[in-house]
């Protein structure tokens, strides 16, 4: 019965969430608008025109990245038991947006291509994170809380580094990524969001497959194993799950911070601690959120436009510092 | 005992942590030129007592006076030149040597001109003879054993010069040889130099070997004073810490030892 | 104890160690020679004949002002983050870690948006205030405990809300008003002129009068709380006057070159590895290092790619990266 509640106010939320979006626009379109723009397309009509090659390919862009985000978080805490689990602090948004950004500058044949991107930011977020659990793993006391923040912090840095140090030298690839790299919705095209739709629904999925696995791990290490879980599978597994979900979020709208660390623990509040029902919501609501936000980083300073990336760490960045002030004692 | 005689004493000290009263009523005469041990179990207040008297602490009542004037009346370099304080933990910096660390215990003598004078480097020169660290004096401190780093914080402490030396539980952590090579260093003070030496010891029988005079405390009270070692019996120390002992004699100093007694925990 | 020698000077007394004060002098030498090199490296002129006509002018006006204002600025970010290291008895700790230079450029921001014709002075006073209250409300945050690695993650974490809050602020401002402010905060020195070298060096004037006149009290600090206050030092009252100088400091060089990273960080450690001993030596040695950073970065973002200049603040990150996930990588079994 809560569970079916909890259901039914989320796809309230969504629809009210898309709402909001629709009336932030700068051009007022009402529904019927809308309505007909989807579903009478007029190639001549101004407002059908702005609703197909901007407003749909944004929202969805938004939608598909926060459920991603929102996934990916809920999954890296899981894995790493750590309530600071985030991609965007543990260095797997700088890494794909380097990954990208280089792809762009050099010519790299397919690799260049639109089609390709969110792979290739999957990649470079993979990577990026494979260099933080090596390196956070290392030492006496093994992979801490702090210590893994403090890596992926590091590592953000150092692909940011590299990110800015390509694009100083090439001014061509700076102006096609400039808003993109700020982590913002409006970068959602229509070929970004067809490129990474596939991928990222098959990647939601597999995460949702997870989930018993996920139920077991939380009981601890050693009843996992003996339970029949092979840990290092379901953490390499996992591992490429959660790098493929950034990368297609980071593909489309940039590496945009913090849903992943707001939203497991409003996911947890909804629903119960079963990742079978948690996943699934926690996707749900990350895609709200980042609709949200992009709706009130549009709306904050009209007509001038926030990025979606600043929204989010203007709420997110408060809640990584409460984290922090309360759960780790030390 | 006359007032005049004792340099620091505590009257009607009061202290707790919140809501928790950790010391009620406590007053306390510490003669010149002895050895003091507190003693009492966990929770009794004794380290409590010890940052009191160190002025590390405000009490909510009562007051600690230093030549009978109020500590924290008193400027905070006039009191560093009477007292000495060797904290239970005490960080080392990285990369200091021995000689580095014991010159900053001059620094309640230094002031914004005469920053070093031959006064500082005879004082520091020697504490490190006396606690015996001059060996070892260029190393830094992450080079040497438990008990070599105890001691070069007490050289610290001595080359403050103060009259009145406070220790918190200064064997915690070490091994037994290290223990005694500590507790020999201090029991020296005031036999040797003349210093008034109060220390709070986990160890019971390692204070009836060095003490002078033993303090108890209990439920942040003083429960009992005794000025002669000899005179501890089995049932006081059973008293205050709620375990049956049996009392043995050392068999070369002739001071009393006291053994748990197994199985008889009542 | 060998390695010391007392000087009298005078009423002054003090005891200097030969080699870290030799260290210190060479380190300050070589820093000499490497800005009279800086200072003929670039397109239009050489040494050759220096003072000539357009390029002395060349000389006097841009580039001689730069170098100085690069030299003061590393100083300055060296000391603050000497300072906060020693505080926070974290190697960590520095000032862009721990939200300091954010609040001093969100606070100079505001000044400069809202009252655009007030005199450039103020900044480095409006900085400090922005400074130290985020310092305060990282205290506050953190509950105790400044010297744990919690109270650096709080750092960041409100410096990242900072960064936000200035992104805001940039969004709102009117266009010129955006692109003057985008280029300060980048951490370029190219803006350099010799008003702004002169308050530059009295910020590091003051900073630095506050930092080396409580060094011996600070090296007593080092040893802990308790040890600290039992030898008479006001330990709280101590913290106070280095914070503010290290804010001070750091709010000087947001005010002037915006935001250069890493200095802090990596200046101090160096220092510890060349020089060593206590905080005098530190600080000093500290600063040099940092004067040298600064310099070096910005010569070659202004050399290297000619004729595009890069940042001096995007050269530093490249340096100061890896030094962060190296000291990582040696604090493993730490934390």
């Amino acid at each position: 019965m809560r569970g079916l509640l909890a259901v039914a106010a989320l796809l309230l939320l969504l629809g009210a969430a898309v709402a909001f979006h629709q009336a932030t626009g700068p051009r007022p379109i009402g529904w019927s608008g809308l309505w007909q723009a989807v579903w009478a397309f007029d190639p001549m009509n101004f407002d059908h025109q702005t609703v197909m090659a901007l407003r749909l390919p944004r929202l969805l862009a938004a939608f598909l990245a926060g459920a991603a985000l929102g996934m990916a978080g809920v999954l890296l805490q899981s894995l790493l038991r750590n309530p600071l689990g985030e991609p965007h602090i543990l260095g797997l948004n700088a890494g794909a947006s380097l990954a990208v950004v280089v792809c762009l500058a050099f010519p790299l044949g397919v690799f260049s291509a639109p089609l390709l991107r969110p792979v290739v930011a999957a990649t470079g977020g993979g990577l990026a994170f494979l260099l933080v659990l090596l390196l956070s793993s290392a030492g006496r006391l093994g992979l801490t809380m702090t210590k893994v923040t403090f890596c992926g912090i590091a590592v953000s840095a150092l692909a940011s580094t590299l990110t800015s140090g390509v694009l100083l030298l090439d001014e061509e690839t700076l102006a096609t990524v400039r808003l993109w790299l700020l982590g913002d919705a409006a970068a959602g095209t229509w070929t970004t969001v067809r490129a990474a739709a596939p991928l990222l629904l098959l990647a939601l999925l597999a995460g949702w497959a997870l989930a018993a696995r996920l139920n077991v791990l939380a009981l601890g290490d050693a009843l996992a194993t003996s339970l029949g879980v092979s840990l290092l599978k379901t953490r390499l597994l996992g591992l490429v799950v959660v790098a493929v979900l950034c990368g297609g979020a980071v593909s489309m709208v940039g590496p945009v911070g913090f849903i992943g660390l707001m939203v497991p623990a409003m996911a947890r509040r909804l629903s119960s601690l079963d990742h079978r029902a948690l996943l699934p919501r926690a996707a749900v609501l990350g895609g709200i959120m980042l609709i949200v936000a992009d709706a009130v980083a549009r709306w904050l300073l009209a007509p001038r436009e926030l990025a979606t990336g600043v929204m989010t760490a203007l709420v997110g960045a408060p809640v990584f510092v409460l984290i922090v002030a309360r759960r780790m004692k030390e | 005992m006359p007032l005049s005689a004792s340099p620091l004493s505590a009257q009607a000290l009061q202290f707790s942590h919140g809501a928790t009263p950790v010391l009620r009523d406590v007053s306390l005469l510490v003669p010149d030129g002895r050895l003091t041990v507190l003693l009492g179990p966990n929770g009794s207040g004794k380290s409590t007592l010890l940052s009191l008297l160190a002025r590390l602490a405000k009490p909510s009542q009562g007051a600690v006076l230093l030549h009978g004037q109020d500590i924290h009346q008193q400027p905070t370099r006039a009191v560093a030149r009477q007292i000495g304080l060797l904290p239970q933990t005490p960080l080392s910096p990285d990369g200091m040597t021995v000689a580095e660390v014991v010159a900053r215990g001059r620094y309640p003598h230094q002031g914004l001109l005469k920053r070093w004078s031959a006064a500082d480097d005879a004082a520091v020169a020697q504490a490190l003879a006396v606690t015996g660290t001059s060996a070892f004096a260029d190393r830094t401190l992450d080079q040497l054993s438990g008990g070599q780093r105890q001691r070069c914080f007490i050289a610290l402490a001595l080359a403050q010069e103060t009259p009145i030396l406070l220790f918190d539980e200064p064997t915690s952590y070490l091994d037994l040889r290290y223990q005694v090579e500590v507790m020999e260093l201090i029991a020296s003070l005031p036999r040797d130099h003349g210093r008034t030496v109060i220390t709070v010891l986990h160890d019971l029988n390692f204070a009836m070997q060095y003490a002078d005079r033993l303090v108890f405390l209990k439920q942040g009270r003083i429960h009992s004073v005794l000025e002669q070692v000899t005179a501890c019996s089995a049932a006081q120390i059973e008293e205050v810490f709620e375990t049956p002992v049996v009392r043995a004699t050392h068999p070369q100093s002739g001071l009393p030892v006291f053994l748990p007694v197994s199985g008889g925990s009542r | 104890m060998s390695g010391y020698r007392v000087v009298h000077c005078g009423p002054l007394m003090l005891r200097l160690h030969k080699r870290r004060a030799m260290l210190c002098l060479f380190l300050a030498l070589v820093l000499l020679m490497a800005a009279v090199l800086a200072l003929g490296a670039g397109g239009t002129t050489g040494w050759s004949a220096p003072w000539a006509g357009g390029q002395g002018k060349v000389l006097w006006d841009l580039r001689l002002p730069r170098l100085l204002l690069a030299l003061v600025c590393g100083a300055m970010l060296g000391l603050a983050g000497a300072t906060l290291q020693s505080l926070t008895r974290n190697g960590l700790a520095d000032p862009g870690l721990l939200g300091v230079r954010e609040g001093a450029s969100l606070a100079i921001l505001v000044l400069l948006f809202f009252l655009p014709t007030a005199a450039p002075e103020l900044r480095p006073l409006v900085g400090l205030v922005g400074g130290v209250s985020v310092v305060a409300v990282t205290v506050l945050l953190a509950r105790g405990g400044i010297e744990r690695m919690r109270f650096i993650l709080i750092g960041i974490g409100v410096s990242w809300f900072l960064s936000g809050l200035i992104a805001l602020m940039l969004v709102a401002a009117d266009v010129t008003m955006m692109q003057t402010a985008m280029v300060w905060l980048a951490g370029s020195l190219s803006g350099a002129a010799w008003s702004s070298v002169r308050m530059a060096a009295l910020c590091l004037l003051i900073g630095g009068v506050l930092l080396f006149g409580t060094a011996r009290a600070g090296d007593v600090a080092d040893l802990g709380d308790h040890l600290g206050r039992s030898l008479g030092v006001s330990m709280t009252r101590l913290a106070v006057v280095r914070v503010a100088a290290a804010v001070l400091l750091t709010a000087g060089c947001v005010s002037f070159c915006g935001r250069l990273g890493f200095v802090g960080l990596i200046a101090p450690h160096l220092a510890r590895l060349s020089v060593g001993g206590g905080q005098g030596a530190l600080l000093s040695a500290s600063a040099l290092w940092g004067a040298v950073l600064v310099m070096v970065a910005d010569t070659v973002g202004r050399v290297a790619f000619a004729p595009i200049q890069i940042p001096a603040g995007i050269v530093l990150a490249v340096i100061g990266v890896p030094v962060l996930l190296g000291l990582l990588w040696c604090r493993r079994d730490r934390f």
